[in-house]
């Protein structure tokens, strides 16, 4: 039941970035084990990518331009928080390689019959590979096929429940294979944590089915830095109803072939928001939030419904042929030249994660990196997320590769073993399904840690959340002992992961005195470039939260305000 | 249906490592308005604690690992509406892990096996390379394909060697991509054993990408087998084309003497019990082989097939 | 009401008792016809079917076959074949809708002094018989009800799938047609799973063992069921599960034993024709005593 495996590489998570790292290390020559949640390719972020920033420039000059231009945008995506130098860096090659490397795997970019990439008019800043709301899907299963061609190992449905170090530094981890219930106690010179934006600890989110926060947790029982996580932003134009298309986005992105972008009407009709009030944000995700808030505030609309999303306006041949999102129109019987989708926010993307180095994704801890969503370097976005899994692979390679393999620690192996198969029980009888209390603290998160926060809902969210430990850990048990899918094993770790991970993010956010970006709080309004341009980072010592700050570095963009009204400033 | 109203379930369970046997178990639920299957088997784990296994990840049909079969039907759990009454099963033709969960490697090695990756003619010139929406088209109608196994799982003719819808809509994927100059007709008939598909559209029926499975992939395979004159496919092909346009009503006989050549004698047997029982006449016999069936005006049929051939150049 | 009959391959070449049972049924109910025996074959689906090879050619033989039922001045061509019902109002649909491909076409009609308008409906016997004719008045029509029998219906494949291109006049996953009218004909519908399953006839001539083991397991199935008789619209599917039984038993391991009627030989029995004159001593399962107990 406990296998031992090794590897030169351990990459934890299979979307865009640890597919890459994956990738990218073993075609350098290292011995890889590829380590997926979910089924490669099918789950996680990477697959909701629905459109991908363009860039048609015809000379240097343009591109230096256009750089520019990414970067004034960039650091309103990432409200200042972002690591600029690492934005400058994936930028360019965002700008200079990403594009010919997904033609070169075969993808398509949406072409017109004449063969012009077809984008939205007359903007040029966004482009398709092929269907708006498929672009990461396709490339992800490109990528699978490349990892699979490659017969590069590959465990999935398999989730790590804890790294290993050996004198501080991690040098394996635990992995429970719920697919066929077996525990792996790997060993590896490098593991790279690659596991996505932990967004599935709310009732709605966008994370899959297997989301739970891990990556935070992992990172930080390892001794690592988490940095700005109470930066939740919440996508706004994703589907009320049913609770299983809870993940549509109907994005406020330009759309194909014209500059029209679904727009969004609140309770009495009235249009409060079209992505085209922003025409040089080809990505408005954040003044959406803040027009939405609004209309809460004023009533007019709830964070889970209330609010709609019309395509009413645009050419029904556009919506047709080039969106992944129409057929649910059709499918609930609604035309989108007639009717509106009401819809409902989610938990998406977070700048904040595991605190890394721009240059070589190393965390602070040795042995350990953070690739991707996971990191604090970035909100997410598939180019930035394929480009640190490129850097990480190409750093392991320089660095580590001729290292030996240590041993982890042997206790501490096996007390991570007798942690898992402990949870392996149906007692007691009447007892709750682990994923029933995944449901209660989702719940709770909904419920007090919502877009809009405050001191007093925030330390209710930590009393429920103790509640829930308390009351319900103890009576938690599998629906069965099949060690066939059992998706009650994971689940069980995952609570375990999720409500440490939902203490952090409020103790975070209640230490933040400020509202920026997707983080708003009732008691603090304001976004306040003059005290809190500052990384709020937080690491266990002792066994318990610390939480400072370190100054921002703004290299190449600067904020044009220094405290202003939330409403006020567009980011 | 109203709110307030239920929808029961009938669900397929097995867990192969600890139950003697599968069994059916039901299940009762709120229903809302526009539920989805889905939602109906998280409200079985979450409002009623009882464990069940199946799988999805993204509830809006990109993912394509939740499918299920409804009612004899194959779905995508998070696209079908929930219907009053359900009876739920795993998907067919593949084995089963447990409950409603399907392994997927088999079908992962199928298509590997193909090897479906992109394999370029020229070498890549640099983005953006000369492509039309016109050309790249057929290829861009597999790129809809997420996988989910719903076409195979329908599918009669699969088993230790026919590779399956899926699988070769994977390979169509680059097949009809002009970039491509792989192998593709050799692989689909050598590897993917193309032959063995009985052309029932029951993988075109079941895509609920409406990808025309059978007429563009699987037929788009077969013109490739047949353009380049792979194997006895390609040979039944030509052998039917030329007897459409010299007999008009296509006489099994010859078709069958012509196409397999010296291996109808494997028919002589059962040829000869068709005869004795008057299934088939030794008339009709001996005028198939002498090729004397025709049609009345078949010869209109030799110009209608050369008017259209000039009318090409 | 006056059809076009297009009688295809099987009936005007390997199953003759197809065309004769559907003639003498058509006198029997009262249907006005004219035959198209000048017409080429639909194309098929033989790997594929003819529209592999050459598209264009398959288009155009069967435009010059709805051209010759618009000549008869006609609303409806019939045909009693899944297959022809599929290629023939599947190209029917495209030559409707394609203006180029309808010109070129055309073109090449022209040359025999043919021009295909786009004015017909293809229509498949058993939808003759339930929707024009309706199935209270083949109810009438009946002089000696079926009611001994346990009847199998295979539909074949092709009458049923795509779904959308037949407008999905039965549900592909649970076809009801074939089942009401054999009970209307006084007979017992037999169900079972296999019903609206495929034969394999289509990959018979380059791969038969498949075909030889689905028609086994439908022939089974239906026999397990307690059928007496299966009865198909199709006489390519009649093919696999009548002359092709025996080998199908050899193939599954089992005894196969029961008799594949055509569909106007069912119609035919109940409305008072004889085993005779619907050739039912053609078949290779011998079918002589449903003719007795259908008169009985």
């Amino acid at each position: 039941m406990v296998q031992h495996v090794r590897a030169d590489v351990l990459v934890i998570g299979g979307g865009g970035a640890g597919a890459r790292a994956a990738l990218e290390a073993h075609d350098l020559g290292l011995d890889v084990l590829l380590v997926v949640k979910g089924l490669l390719g099918k789950s996680g972020c990477s697959i909701f990518a629905g459109s991908l920033d363009f860039f048609s420039s015809e000379s240097d000059e343009q591109n230096e331009e256009a750089i520019h231009k990414t970067m004034e945008f960039l650091g309103k995506y990432t409200h200042y928080l972002g690591d600029q130098e690492y934005l400058l860096k994936s930028t360019h090659f965002h700008h200079e390689e990403f594009w010919a490397w997904l033609e070169k795997l075969g993808l398509y970019i949406l072409r017109d019959e004449r063969g012009a990439i077809v984008t939205d008019i007359p903007h040029k800043t966004q482009a398709w590979a092929p269907k708006m709301g498929m672009s990461g899907a396709t490339l992800m299963n490109a990528l699978r096929k490349e990892v699979l061609h490659r017969k590069i190992r590959l465990l999935e449905e398999t989730s790590v429940t804890a790294l290993l170090q050996k004198d501080g530094r991690v040098v394996g981890a635990v992995a429970l294979d719920f697919l066929h219930g077996e525990i792996y106690v790997i060993q590896a010179k490098a593991v790279v944590l690659a596991t996505g934006h932990s967004n599935h600890l709310s009732k709605r989110s966008t994370g899959t089915r297997e989301g739970a926060a891990n990556g935070w947790v992992l990172a930080y029982n390892a001794g690592a830095q988490l940095q700005n996580i109470e930066m939740q932003w919440y996508h706004v134009s994703d589907v009320r109803k049913p609770d299983a298309w809870m993940r549509l986005h109907l994005y406020p992105n330009p759309l194909p072939g014209t500059q029209d972008r679904a727009q969004l009407f609140n309770s009495n009709g009235e249009m409060f928001f079209d992505g085209n009030m922003y025409p040089e944000n080809p990505v408005p995700y954040i003044t959406q939030l803040k027009h939405l808030l609004r209309q809460v505030q004023e009533g007019k609309a709830r964070f889970d419904g209330g609010y709609f999303t019309s395509y009413r306006h645009v050419d029904p041949e556009i919506m047709d042929k080039w969106l992944h999102q129409t057929q649910f129109f059709h499918k609930l019987g609604l035309d989108p030249a007639r009717d509106l989708f009401e819809n409902g926010i989610t938990w998406h993307m977070n700048v904040g994660g595991v605190r890394a180095n721009g240059d070589t994704m190393e965390t602070d801890v040795p042995g350990l990196y953070a690739a991707g969503s996971v990191a604090a370097l970035i909100t997410g976005g598939l180019p930035n997320v394929v480009y640190d899994g490129m850097i990480v692979a190409r750093h392991i390679n320089e660095h580590v590769r001729s290292q030996p393999w240590l041993e982890p620690d042997s206790v501490q192996a096996e007390a991570e073993v007798k942690r898992l198969t402990d949870l392996f029980t149906t007692e007691p009888v009447n007892g709750r399904l682990p994923a029933q209390v995944k449901g209660q603290i989702r719940d709770v998160m909904w419920e007090h840690m919502g877009f809009l926060k405050s001191e007093q809902g925030m330390q209710q969210g930590l009393a429920s959340l103790q509640r829930i430990r308390e009351e319900s850990l103890a009576d938690m048990r599998l629906g069965t002992i099949s060690r066939r899918y059992n998706a009650d094993w994971v689940d069980a770790v995952d609570v375990q992961d999720m409500l440490d991970a939902c203490e952090l993010i409020i103790r975070f956010s209640l230490f933040r005195k400020e509202s920026r970006g997707g983080f708003y709080r009732e008691d603090y309004p304001v976004t306040d470039n003059v005290n809190w341009l500052q990384h709020v980072i937080g690491s266990r010592e002792n066994g318990e939260l610390k939480l400072s700050t370190k100054p921002v570095e703004l290299l190449y963009v600067k904020p044009a305000h220094e405290i202003a009204d939330y409403f006020e400033v567009d980011y | 249906m109203t709110d307030n109203e239920f929808v029961r379930a009938k669900i397929f369970r097995f867990a192969p490592d600890i139950d003697d046997a599968p069994r059916y178990e039901t299940f009762e639920v709120s229903h809302e308005p526009n539920m989805r299957v889905l939602d109906v088997l998280e409200r079985i784990i979450h409002e009623q604690g009882q464990s069940l296994a199946y799988r999805w990840f993204c509830g809006v049909k990109k993912c394509g690992a939740c499918g299920v079969q409804v009612n004899g039907r194959p779905v995508l759990a998070c696209w079908e509406p929930a219907e009053p009454e359900m009876v739920i099963e795993p998907l067919p033709n593949h084995q089963i892990v447990r409950d409603l969960v399907v392994d997927r490697q088999d079908f992962d090695a199928r298509t590997m096996s193909l090897d479906p990756l992109l394999k370029r003619k020229e070498p890549y010139p640099g983005f953006p390379e000369p492509l039309t929406a016109t050309e790249m088209a057929p290829a861009a109608e597999m790129m809809d394909c997420i996988e989910c196994l719903l076409c195979t799982s329908m599918c009669p003719a699969y088993g230790e060697k026919f590779a399956g819808p899926a699988a070769l809509v994977q390979l169509a994927k680059t097949a009809l991509d002009p970039r491509d100059g792989g192998p593709r007709a050799g692989t689909a008939y050598e590897v993917g054993h193309i032959a063995e598909c009985v052309s029932c559209y029951e993988c075109t029926q079941a895509c609920p990408t409406d990808i025309r499975v059978l007429e563009h992939a699987i037929d788009g395979l077969r013109r490739q087998i047949v353009a380049q004159d792979i194997g006895d496919v390609a040979h039944h092909h030509h052998v039917y084309r030329d007897l459409t346009v010299r007999q008009g009503l296509v006489s099994p006989v010859t078709l069958m003497l012509r196409s397999k050549g010296w291996r109808v004698l494997s028919e002589l047997p059962h040829a000869i019990v068709l005869v004795i029982r008057g299934r088939l006449l030794l008339k009709g016999l001996i005028d198939g082989l002498l090729n004397r069936n025709r049609m009345r005006n078949v010869e209109e049929l030799d110009v209608i097939a050369r008017a259209l051939q000039e009318d090409q150049t | 009401m006056k059809y076009a009959y297009y009688p295809g391959c099987s009936a005007l070449r390997s199953a003759v008792e197809l065309d004769a049972a559907t003639r003498r049924a058509f006198e029997r109910l009262g249907i006005e016809w004219i035959t198209l025996d000048d017409a080429a074959c639909c194309g098929s689906r033989e790997c594929g079917g003819l529209g592999v090879e050459d598209e264009d050619l398959q288009l155009a033989i069967n435009a010059r076959t709805l051209a010759m039922a618009e000549q008869a001045d006609v609303q409806t061509m019939v045909n009693v074949c899944s297959t022809c019902q599929l290629a023939l109002s599947e190209d029917n649909e495209r030559l409707k809708r394609d203006d180029v491909l309808r010109a070129r076409i055309n073109r090449a009609l022209d040359k025999v002094g043919l021009v295909y308008e786009g004015n017909i409906i293809v229509k498949h016997l058993l939808y003759v018989i339930i929707d024009d004719i309706g199935l209270e008045r083949i109810g009438e029509l009946v002089t000696s009800p079926l009611t001994e029998l346990r009847v199998a219906p295979f539909y074949g494949c092709h009458l049923l799938r795509p779904g959308n291109v037949h407008g999905y006049r039965d549900d592909p996953y649970d076809p009801r047609s074939l089942g009401e009218l054999i009970q209307v004909l006084g007979a017992t519908e037999v169900r079972y799973s296999g019903a609206n399953k495929c034969c394999g006839f289509h990959a018979l001539m380059v791969r038969n063992k498949p075909a030889l083991r689905m028609s086994g397991q439908h022939i089974k199935e239906a026999q397990d069921e307690g059928a007496d008789v299966m009865v198909t619209p199709c006489p390519l599917c009649h093919t696999m599960l009548d002359a092709y039984q025996p080998r199908a038993a050899r193939e599954l391991g089992t005894r196969l034993n029961l008799p594949i009627l055509h569909l106007p030989q069912m119609i035919g029995l109940a409305i008072g024709l004889s085993p005779d004159e619907l050739m039912m001593e053609r078949h290779l399962v011998p079918t002589s005593h449903i003719g007795v107990r259908a008169r009985a």
